[in-house]
């Protein structure tokens, strides 16, 4: 039978002791508890930034990036007060709230295509995302306001900060290079026209390490586009680099006239010349002013126009005429003075000397003092016989001996005629040899010239007329008629000979009876040919054929 | 026995039945004659371990709808969904039939679970009287539709396993998939845990 089992007795618990099962729920509570404090310790730092639109942005969806690292997701996009703009709530991982300064810089990367290249193709399956540069201030912020376009530069990026101003209004724009030499070394960050200054202003970045290119001495210019000059040299047509003649530019150098200098201090102004010439022509120089009385039109002389010493510049011209005023305030006193034209120059010491001390430019202004004494003279000159532009040029001017005169503030350099004057003397001259030509003896040669072909003609005309007469001779024409009826004999002699003819058919039958007679011929003299004795003795007959088993 | 035991049931006639087998025993043994398993006129702290576990699958009910369930990243742009964004998901590209299925499969279903067993913990606990053949059927409906709820889960595993195409697309499972199937098996434990016969001694207090 079956084995009995021992059982235990019934052993009574009582139903209201608390069960152990109750730390599964406790265990749930703390495994709940830590799960969402884990996720509460996730959730990012919401912060706020604002666009002009929300173009490609997805919320939920679209990643806010720093270098391509996901650091936090686009939670939400609504408009500000007056909905001028958009508010992208972004949430910002916690570890990477550190991105979250005062001067970080929000943009949304999308597809771009630009003169500085082509940017976020990426973009294109992946969709837009909103980059971020971390700030370098140490407070914090939770709005933003977002740049439309990816900054030129980063935030901190070592380099120089140095501001531009112009004139004239060039063609840069944010974003064009900086270049030294051919190299692209910085950019162009904003511009903006300064209404107060009438001048716009560029603030330029240039990175290290070519921030040590820039000294004290150094001079900016436009490098941008097509320029074409006409000067004292003759017309100059500037095409910079390619990526400046689409874009624009601004090249930087040091003159060669000048030492490096120190570096630059960052935020300084420099100013932004329209060319590379213009920096040697224009370049603010140590100058001392002079006025030269002009007896002549003074058309062509322009402001800046150079001032040469036996082609060698020294200055240019301040002024090429002066105001009543300004006449009256130099006191002319000379009856014959007064009408010439006051004409203000500038002698630019460092032009000749390159970068020099203010003791030696005072040295070189008494030195060109003394020689205004010792007969230096100014006169006006053509620079370009093309463009009518002039320039003065001075000269010693033989041994004449000048003291010097000082009129109103000014000391005068005294002029001569000669430039002009000996453009007027070699037309004059030229005028003159033209006058001077034997237009009487010409004139007689010519007539007899004339005649004796006339002479020559006539006999041509008598030698064609016998001609003529010999074309119109009888004999002549009947030549060529019996030309003609020899042609027809021949012609009918080759009639007989046509297909169609009976000389013809007769030929073709001979031909065809020969042929057959041949034709017949061909087994005969086969034969005669293999074996040539059957011309003499009869062909030997072979054994009968007889079919055989194969 | 005593009168703590209704009238007509095993217990009441000195038997008790074996879990297992459903051999019946003497009310005194504490294994059963055919399997050795232990026997009881009535599980021991069955509310308890049943509202304890019930609990348990409620904290973890609230991290499963939280956290995503999914993570699926095409070409690089992941996407997280909950349970209830993939039901909006659905219900917006007009998938009425997917959406009802999960809204029924992940929501519908444990919660009635949930409340059901808590209703029938409620009514064993109170004094009230009760209709103990329904809440029995109740009882055993919850059972029976428990296991139903890992629909989902599969759903997942199954995503998880089949789309693992590189670059251009991944499914991983989120945190509220462990959560949810740790729902699930809760559930299902605290319904196995609830003793039905307790129900039948309330109904003799009537």
């Amino acid at each position: 039978m079956t084995d009995k089992i021992e059982y235990s007795p019934a052993q009574q618990k009582s139903q209201n002791s608390v069960s152990i099962i109750w730390i599964v729920p406790l265990l749930a509570l703390c495994i709940g508890g830590w799960m969402i404090f884990q996720q509460w310790q996730d959730k990012g730092v919401i912060v706020e930034v604002s666009f002009e639109s929300a173009e490609g942005l997805e919320v939920g969806k679209t990643k806010i990036k720093s270098r391509n690292v996901d650091i936090g997701t686009l939670i939400d996009v609504r408009f500000n007060d007056d909905r001028k703009r958009i508010i992208a709530s972004i949430e910002i991982e916690k570890s990477m709230a550190d991105f979250l300064r005062t001067d970080s810089q929000f943009w949304i990367v999308k597809p771009r295509i630009g003169t500085n290249g082509i940017s976020g193709i990426g973009t294109i399956f992946s969709g837009a995302y909103i980059e971020v540069y971390p700030g370098t201030f140490k407070s914090t912020s939770d709005t933003f306001v977002g740049l439309e376009s990816p900054p030129i530069t980063e935030l901190g990026a070592s380099g120089l900060h140095l501001t531009l101003y112009s004139q004239s209004g060039s063609s840069l724009s944010v974003g064009d290079p900086i270049i030294f030499r051919g190299f692209t070394v910085g950019k162009i960050l904003t511009y903006a026209f300064d209404a107060r200054e009438r001048q716009a202003k560029y603030d330029i970045f240039i990175a290290a390490p070519y921030d040590s290119l820039v000294t004290t001495n150094t001079h900016f210019w436009n490098a941008g586009g097509v320029s074409l000059e006409s000067s004292a040299k003759g017309f100059k047509l500037n095409i910079a680099t390619i990526e400046a003649f689409i874009s624009g530019g601004v090249e930087f150098d040091v003159p060669d006239d000048l030492a490096l200098g120190e570096a630059a201090k960052p935020y300084k102004n420099y100013p932004l010349y329209a060319s590379r010439d213009d920096v040697i022509e224009n370049r603010a120089y140590q100058s001392f002013e002079y006025v030269v009385l002009v007896p002549d039109s003074v058309r062509g002389l322009v402001k800046g126009a150079p001032v040469e010493y036996r082609g060698i510049r020294v200055g240019s011209v301040v002024s090429p005429y002066l105001t009543p005023q300004q006449t009256h305030a130099l006191n002319i006193s000379k009856v014959t003075d007064v009408l010439e034209i006051p004409v203000l120059i500038k002698i630019e010491p460092e032009r000749l000397l390159g970068q020099s001390t203010t003791v030696e430019i005072a040295n070189f202004n008494q030195d060109f003092i003394k020689n205004i004494k010792t007969g230096l003279t100014a006169n006006i000159e053509s620079a370009n016989l093309l463009t009518g532009s002039l320039l003065i040029n001075l000269d010693f001017n033989g041994d004449k001996r000048s003291t010097l005169e000082k009129l109103g503030p000014y000391i005068k350099i005294p002029s001569t005629r000669e430039g002009l004057a000996k453009i007027q003397d070699s037309i004059e001259q030229f005028l003159d040899s033209v006058n001077k030509l034997p237009y009487d003896q010409i004139a007689n040669k010519s007539t007899i010239l004339l005649s004796s072909a006339d002479k020559t003609l006539k006999s041509l005309r008598s030698s064609i007329y016998s001609l003529n007469r010999l074309l119109k001779d009888k004999e002549t024409q009947q030549l060529s008629r019996n030309l003609n009826l020899s042609m027809l004999e021949l012609q009918t002699t080759l009639k007989g000979l046509q297909p169609d003819s009976g000389a013809y058919q007769k030929i073709e039958k001979t031909m065809s009876k020969l042929q057959k007679t041949l034709n017949d011929l061909q087994p005969m003299l086969k034969r005669i040919n293999n074996n040539p004795s059957t011309l003499i003795f009869s062909s030997p007959r072979g054994a009968d054929l007889e079919p055989k088993k194969k | 026995m005593s009168v703590k035991y209704s009238r007509g049931s095993a217990a009441s006639q000195g038997i008790s039945c074996c879990k297992v087998c459903a051999q019946l025993n003497n009310a005194g043994d504490n294994n059963c004659q055919r399997c050795g398993e232990k026997i009881y006129l009535r599980t021991p702290q069955s509310i308890q371990k049943t509202l304890a576990l019930l609990l348990a699958s409620i904290v973890f009910y609230i991290p499963a709808n939280m956290y995503p369930i999914m993570k699926t990243s095409v070409l690089g742009d992941t996407n997280e969904s909950t349970i209830f964004s993939g039901i909006w998901l659905f219900l917006d590209s007009g998938a009425y039939f997917v959406a009802a299925v999960i809204f029924i499969a992940s929501i519908v279903i444990p919660l009635t679970k949930m409340l059901a067993i808590a209703w029938l913990c409620q009514s064993v606990i109170s004094s009230k009287p009760i209709m103990h053949q329904q809440l029995t059927k109740l009882h055993a409906i919850t059972e029976f539709i428990g296991k139903w709820s890992m629909v989902d889960v599969f759903v997942v595993a199954i995503l998880v396993a089949l789309i693992q195409i590189g670059n251009l697309m991944v499914i991983t499972p989120g945190l509220a998939a462990i959560s949810f199937s740790i729902v699930v098996i809760l559930t299902m434990l605290s319904a196995q845990c609830f003793d039905s016969r307790l129900l039948w001694d309330k109904a003799e207090r009537k």
